[in-house]
């Protein structure tokens, strides 16, 4: 029935709602090699380098994996379950809640979110590939700094001939480089427990000096707070991935299985443990030092690497969230990727100045999605009871259900303003430093909870009984009375 | 019965805007497709692992977790 031209398909069915027979999710095991190869990226490597300075291992460990597991939760219930239902994505999902004009702040956050991260761990990826042969003592620093953008410009062609190619392509690559990750993290694994023994390895602590704390119970609080806020930062990404899911029986299994505990947990772990036992966090010398310098520079190499699919899929995304601009949509695709893509050969100029930055920028980015999360899993499981007017989703005027007070749903805003003030005023992301409160849940999960009652509250009181957001009259529009008129 | 179309190009649309207007026609009268069945078996699919979680760091919270 489609009616685009070759061009165009691969990007623009990223904005328009995926039909049920072109959905490419249809294998369980395709999936989660998704999933695995998204999340055991080189970044959740240095999560998991990170961990330990909880300042106990093993109650790192199993914090980390419980807050992933429980933060895994509302991403699936608001983000992924109801891209799965209605083909869309999460950002064009949250006009529902947010207005057809509000989503902008969801798109903006997502944006930041999305391309702050890719240019980060890109121009990590180039610098530890690059400077490669000098660790090595082969090249002297001047030459290895040459080398950082040539190996930059490569990485960046080959993957924008892959994004070009659409979701089909890099999916394919995913189905090959999930399982290469997994088996130098189970190998990495089974390396620790031959030289030091699992004993050894869970029960060796950061130096008191490292640690953030010295409570147990914070100890592990801030182990699950790490775990939850990972496993929340996909919430913008997930909801495009299962817009291409064919099947209800593989919404729960392959995210949990394959992204929470493998893809993740078992990749944190493992650096975890490392990063105690090599006293330091950078997998680029404790690969080195776990196997030797030429296994090592190999294995870090294929690491970073395989690190690129995760970084493109990540790119694919912020490119089809990025057509809810409407110049964009009209781009071909590939110039909308060639956009997308060009702040990552600055980031590999300036590394130091991204990682110092952009990171800051890219998590304050990601601070709305948390209370966005509550509100959306809310609005979508008890004040609209699984039902969203597809079409009206894509009205931008006034006749359109989810037009609220001038397209802006301006109590979730706020609602959303005050969750992500009180989670700053709790735990500081950047410094780690945490109030009193956050020693009984963390500082996340309460946030994300905590959002959505308030906005449960506020539209029985607010929005509801104005008559706005379509709560009572969408079903009754959607069920045949009026025809929306609708445009991208 | 032949479904009733339930949204339109809006004035000034392009060829983009059609396809649009295809894909939510055909979506939205799919009601028997596997998307629109009900969400509850995944949600249900959710929580056992939510609790699992839970209840893993409350007996970590109490049994390991004592200063």
């Amino acid at each position: 029935m489609s009616s685009l031209s070759n061009e165009n398909a691969a990007g623009v069915t990223g904005r328009l709602p995926s039909l049920e027979s072109e959905r490419s999710f249809s294998c369980y095991r395709s999936l989660t090699f998704t999933q695995i190869s998204l999340t055991a990226a080189i970044w959740t490597v240095l999560v998991g380098g990170m961990v330990p300075s909880a300042g106990n291992t093993l109650l790192a460990i199993i914090g980390y994996t419980c807050g992933a597991v429980l933060g895994m939760t509302p991403v699936l219930l608001g983000s992924a379950l109801p891209s799965f239902r209605y083909g869309v994505d999460v950002i064009e999902l949250s006009k529902a809640v947010l207005g057809v004009r509000g989503s902008a702040l969801a798109l903006a956050g997502f944006l930041v979110m999305s391309l702050g991260g890719a240019a980060v761990a890109f121009a990590m990826i180039c610098r530890g590939i690059g400077m490669m042969p000098a660790h090595a003592g082969r090249i002297g620093i001047a030459a290895s700094e040459q080398s950082v953008v040539f190996v930059g410009c490569i990485t960046l062609v080959l993957m924008y001939v892959l994004l070009r190619r659409g979701l089909d392509t890099v999916q394919r690559i995913n189905n090959i480089v999930g399982p290469i990750f997994v088996l130098f993290i189970t190998a990495s694994l089974l390396l620790l427990l031959w030289k030091c023994g699992l004993r050894t390895l869970v029960l060796t602590n950061v130096p008191a000096g490292q640690a953030l704390t010295h409570d147990p119970r914070r100890a592990f609080i801030y182990a699950l707070e790490f775990g939850a806020t990972v496993s929340l930062s996909w919430y913008p990404y997930l909801g495009g991935m299962y817009r291409t899911v064919k099947h209800r029986r593989h919404t729960v299994g392959p995210c949990m299985i394959g992204g929470v505990l493998v893809g993740g947990g078992l990749t944190v772990v493992v650096s975890a443990m490392a990063a105690v036992q090599f006293g330091t966090a950078d997998p680029a010398i404790w690969f080195i030092q776990l196997t030797g310098p030429i296994i090592g520079s190999v294995v870090v190499s294929i690491v970073l690497l395989v690190s690129i699919s995760a970084i493109g899929m990540t790119v694919y995304l912020a490119a089809v969230g990025a057509q809810q601009i409407n110049v964009l949509a009209r781009m071909p695709w590939s110039w909308l990727l060639a956009l997308m893509l060009v702040p990552l050969p600055l980031a590999v100029v300036n590394t130091s100045w991204v990682l110092a930055h952009v990171m800051t920028i890219a998590t304050f980015g990601g601070l709305i999605f948390f209370g966005l999360s509550g509100v959306m899993v809310v609005d979508f499981w008890i004040l609209r009871r699984q039902f969203i007017a597809l079409e009206h989703l894509f009205v931008a005027d006034n006749s359109g259900c989810y037009w609220f007070w001038g397209g802006v749903n301006w109590v979730a805003i706020a609602v959303i303003a005050a969750s992500s003030a009180i989670y700053l005023r709790i735990y500081d992301p950047i410094t780690l430093r945490s109030a009193d409160a956050f020693q009984f849940f963390g500082a996340v999960l309460p946030v994300v909870v905590g959002s959505g009652a308030l906005y449960y509250v506020l539209a029985k009181l607010i929005v509801i009984p104005s008559g706005r957001g379509g709560y009572h009259a969408c079903r009754i529009r959607s069920a045949g009375e009026g025809i929306a008129r609708v445009g991208l | 019965m032949e479904n009733k179309p339930r949204c339109e190009v809006r004035p000034g649309g392009g060829a983009l805007d059609r396809e649009l207007v295809a894909r939510l026609n055909e979506l939205i009268n799919q009601s028997e497709s596997e998307p629109m069945q009900s969400l509850w078996p995944a949600v249900r699919e959710i929580a056992s692992w939510t609790v699992a979680a839970a209840l893993i760091a409350t007996v970590s919270l109490c049994c390991l977790c004592k200063g």
